[in-house]
């Protein structure tokens, strides 16, 4: 199992997931209309397989999407934050706390760490981020 | 090293993966085997994240983890700024920054290492 077809496959269980809330439909609805076992497709949305080239069109189909919106990263462009994330990163020389803080996250001995961080970025924001990663780094891990 | 030289699935591997927020658009970490992780923040656009990807490379390349400059000299090392060149050489009206005198003085002994004198 490689890395990128763990991706790929988290990649797309998310997006169908998205686009059955902006749908409005359940599992058994997407199943029953594409005749699809329940088993299968609860396999595509928690990441465990993805589907096949033919089933990623029906999907695309049925939520009147390209394929591309199935397997592609999605990025939400009518989120406010998106202009904001086009910003250069930049770190404000005033912002000690956050300074030592990334400081201390690229040479603590138990887990070295670089994170390259936005303009007014708050230190508890990054905190979430390392937490994440950590978490994601010890999932990974055990599996 | 180069970034270029870098290879994907050899030195690096690279996750795209959706951060609780938008304060952090990449990282980059060290495994035990001598590879580095690279996570990019995919509430970012993806030309946004290329970029990222770059400057996470460089981290790589130019050694950051073990490196004794402060940490804002580094991420802009990262972004491509030649630092040993605008510390000899700043542009006119300006003058290099650091948060204190311990960072300064990191970055002054760094330079007059023997081995970078030799």
């Amino acid at each position: 199992m490689s890395y990128e077809n763990e991706t790929s496959r988290e990649i797309i269980a998310s997006n169908i997931r998205r686009l059955m809330r902006k749908k409005g439909v359940v599992a058994t609805d997407v199943c029953k209309a594409l005749d699809i076992p329940n088993a299968t497709f609860s396999d595509w949305i928690n990441a465990k397989t993805y589907p096949r080239i033919s089933k990623i069109e029906k999907l695309a189909e049925y939520f009147g999407v390209s394929r591309s919106d199935i397997i592609d990263i999605y990025i939400d462009r009518e989120d406010p934050a998106y202009e904001a994330a086009r910003v250069k990163p930049y770190i404000d020389q005033n912002d000690t706390e956050l300074l030592e803080y990334l400081e201390y996250l690229r040479t603590r001995p138990e887990a070295r760490i670089l994170m390259s961080t936005m303009r007014g970025a708050t230190k508890e924001e990054v905190e979430e981020n390392v937490r994440f990663i950590e978490a994601l780094r010890k999932s990974r891990r055990e599996s | 090293m180069k970034a270029d030289d870098l290879v994907e699935g050899i030195d690096y591997f690279v996750y795209y993966v959706q951060f609780p927020n938008y304060a952090n658009p990449s990282s980059v970490t060290p495994n035990s085997d001598g590879t580095y992780t690279i996570y990019l923040n995919t509430r970012f656009p993806p030309e946004f994240l290329a970029d990222r990807l770059e400057h996470e490379l460089r981290h790589i390349a130019r050694g950051h983890f073990e490196d004794t400059l402060p940490i804002d000299l580094i991420e802009r090392e990262a972004d491509g700024e030649n630092l040993y060149r605008s510390f000899f050489h700043p542009p006119s009206g300006t003058i290099p920054c650091f948060n204190s005198e311990e960072a300064l003085a990191r970055f002054v002994n760094r330079l007059f290492k023997p081995e970078r004198i030799l």
